[in-house]
């Protein structure tokens, strides 16, 4: 595997150096002219014309730097065809396509979201190889490599792959096993698991403690086999985010960050009601004011009202999706890693509790500012009916209100 | 050129708002065909289709400049010449190449006259593409020409000089030149079998360091389906390669991977000129006597 990699390495720095030497020259026929050339670019040129400018094109180093340099001065524009049309009337599936997606994971996820029972999840950091499905498709980095200055690609900031294991409570298994992201099903009711169900791909999972968010039984996690009837449409949704993954890294031009899939069908698994707290004691789990339902998608993730919005925290950081976890941009604000828990009554005002007393709100999802806490104690819960109220509990089991904001607090 | 056409095709570019007479858009149309159907007859039909596919607005509108009219040269300076400057901060961003478009900008209204007559640059507009592009296309060439004129003035490497003592340290090894020799040749060869759209294709990302999206723009596709031809080309080229030094030179997988190994320490000094300019004989003359049969 080394060799013809390397040798594709070796055979591109040559083709560099190579051609570029071998650009200075000109072909004894003559050369294009501005008009031609011009002509070509726009598709002006019949077939049999436009075939004879490419062979010329093709030998000749002068003709080369011209059309580069034509293409350095054409504005960015749509791409023609070659009898130069414009290319937009294949585009129209984009679109098409893209809100019968959306309606699908309108349908499908957020009822499965609200509609799921209450249960307990255990997030396991795994290794990315669960999204070798998409990796082994990439182009090589070096055919890419020249592409990083360009500006056309929008960077996306995406995390690591991580593939939720979930545990069953009533059955405690006794192995870990990942779930490949295709494979993985959006939902995945409390049904008797027999171990013979018991997906079990050769990987096994890599439990990291620091990434795993809620713990309830710490050593096992297993994946309750999936009702074919009831999750047909959910696996159909996460096979086809898989492979549009896959697909999209096939064609990425330009590897500017480390390609790094999210497991979107993983993501959208039915969450706990309980906002997740990575080290609260039972007590805090069940704070005073009954929490909103389905604020938390998950350990580390707050909903909002919107399906499609939400935020995840993590110790890389808080995110934030507009598009049901599919993508994760940074949000700003300095809000460190000790974040325990949030509260989104809408899709734009989201509150979060850190340890040390930090009280983080936003009011248009993206900015978060830090709010004035009167203690420097961990808090673990927070529930949030507006931009301005929102009760946060303490670790020891106190619970605080404000209604104005942030600015003054009022011990229950 | 028949009344009725030449009308309808004026009527079309709407010429008359540059009060242009219909004889010298005639004319500039019978141009365009002759330059299009050099050195042959084509038939009525492919005539039409000829000056159909013009870009008959911004043709009338250059006849329009280059007979001097000044409503035409308001709308071309108002258009056009902002255009043709960004065209140029683009190729120099520092804006070294907008003396580039000011000359352009002046020949295109014609310094120089023959005969009393203004001769402007305008008159080698011919329709085939829009009058933008065609003016990026001149911008283009002119600020070439410039650079390759400076680069002729650069000094040659002295006797003495970094780059002259490090080609004369350069140590010789004998059996480096024969695997990078061996290697120049196999991979000339393998370049020179390509159809030219590949060869292009390569030449634009490698050679000219163009993007994917502008050799997309340029060639047609997007820029994923240009990543994945250069992908096929490449792998194309190492399989020829690797075929060639087996089978021609006898080489064993261990002396392969030293020819690979030898680019890396040559590929400044690897020259594909020579395969290039000839190309494979066969296969070049092949591929443009079937163009030109097909042309005739």
């Amino acid at each position: 595997m080394t060799a013809p990699r390397s040798r594709d390495q070796l055979l591109e720095n040559t083709l560099k150096h190579g051609l570029s030497s071998a650009a200075a020259w000109s072909p004894a026929s003559e050369c294009l002219d501005a008009e031609t050339l011009a002509a070509w670019a726009d598709g002006g040129l019949d077939r049999q014309q436009a075939a004879l400018t490419e062979v010329h094109l093709s030998n000749c180093g002068h003709c080369q730097a011209l059309l580069a340099a034509l293409t350095q001065a054409l504005p960015p524009s749509v791409s023609r065809d070659r009898d130069g049309t414009r290319a937009l009337w294949r585009w129209w599936p984009v679109p098409a396509t893209a809100a019968a997606a959306a309606v699908v994971l309108w349908v499908v996820i957020p009822q499965e979201q609200y509609l799921a029972p209450p249960e307990p999840s255990a997030e396991i950091a795994q290794s990315p190889g669960a999204a070798s499905a998409g990796a082994g498709a990439a182009p090589p980095a070096a055919l890419l490599t020249p592409e990083t200055p360009r500006p056309e690609t929008p960077a996306v900031v995406e995390r690591p792959p991580t593939i939720e294991v979930r545990a069953d409570a009533p059955a405690p298994a006794v192995t870990a096993a990942t779930i490949p992201a295709t494979s993985k099903p959006a939902s995945t009711p409390p049904t008797q698991a027999p171990p013979a169900a018991v997906v079990a791909p050769p990987q096994v999972a890599v439990v990291s403690p620091p990434q795993v968010a809620v713990v309830s039984p710490p050593q096992v996690a297993v994946v309750a086999p999936p009702r074919v009837a009831e999750n047909k449409a959910a696996t159909a949704v996460a096979e086809r985010a898989a492979s549009t993954d896959a697909r999209r890294e096939t064609v990425a031009p330009k590897p500017t960050a480390t390609p790094t899939r999210t497991a979107r069908a993983v993501e959208a698994a039915p969450a706990p009601t309980a906002v997740p707290t990575a080290a609260s004691p039972p007590a805090a789990a069940a704070p005073p004011a009954a929490p909103a339902p389905l604020r938390a998608a998950g350990p580390g993730q707050v909903l909002s009202p919107d399906p499609l919005v939400r935020w995840r925290f993590s110790a890389d950081g808080l995110e934030y999706s507009i598009n049901g976890g599919g993508i994760w941009d940074q949000v700003s604000g300095a809000i460190g890693p000790f974040v325990t828990a949030g509260s989104a009554p809408s899709a734009t005002v989201c509150w979060l509790v850190a340890r040390g007393g930090g009280v983080f709100v936003t009011g248009d999802g993206r900015n978060f500012f830090r709010a004035r806490f009167p203690e420097i104690t961990n808090l673990v819960g927070v529930t949030a009916t507006s931009r301005t109220a929102a009760i946060v509990t303490a670790e020891d089991g106190r619970t605080f209100a404000t209604a104005d904001g942030g600015v003054t607090w009022r011990q229950q | 050129m028949d009344e009725a056409r030449a009308a309808r095709l004026y009527g079309e570019a709407k010429a008359g708002r540059w009060d242009l007479p219909q004889a010298a858009f005639s004319e500039s149309l019978e141009r365009s065909a002759v330059k299009a159907f050099a050195g042959r007859s084509p038939a009525t039909g492919e005539v039409d289709r000829y000056l159909g596919s013009l870009h008959l607005a911004d043709l009338a509108l250059a006849c329009a400049c280059a007979r001097g009219h000044e409503g035409g040269w308001d709308h071309f300076v108002a258009e056009f010449r902002p255009a043709l400057y960004r065209a140029a901060d683009a190729l120099s961003p520092g804006g070294h190449a907008r003396d580039v478009a000011d000359a352009l900008c002046a020949e295109l209204f014609g310094l120089k006259e023959r005969a009393g007559e203004r001769q402007s640059l305008f008159r080698y507009f011919h329709g085939r593409s829009g009058l933008a592009t065609w003016l990026r296309s001149l911008v283009a060439q002119r600020y070439i020409d410039r650079v390759r004129e400076r680069k002729r003035l650069d000094l040659l490497p002295v006797e003495g000089s970094v780059r002259a003592m490090t080609a004369a340290l350069a140590a010789p090894d004998p059996d480096r030149a024969r695997f990078a020799a061996a290697m120049s040749s196999a991979l000339g060869l393998a370049l020179a079998a390509l159809t030219p759209r590949d060869r292009l294709r390569l030449g634009c990302y490698y050679a000219r360091g163009m993007t994917l999206a502008q050799i997309g723009r340029v060639m047609g596709g997007h820029e994923a389906t240009v990543s994945r031809h250069l992908l096929r080309t490449r792998r194309a080229v190492r399989s020829a390669v690797e075929s060639r030094l087996r089978t021609d030179y006898g080489f064993s997988e261990a002396e392969i991977t030293e020819c690979f190994a030898s680019l890396s320490a040559d590929a400044d000094t690897i020259d594909l000129t020579e395969w290039l300019r000839g190309g494979n004989p066969r296969k070049k003359t092949a591929a443009v006597r079937s163009i030109q049969g097909d042309l005739s």
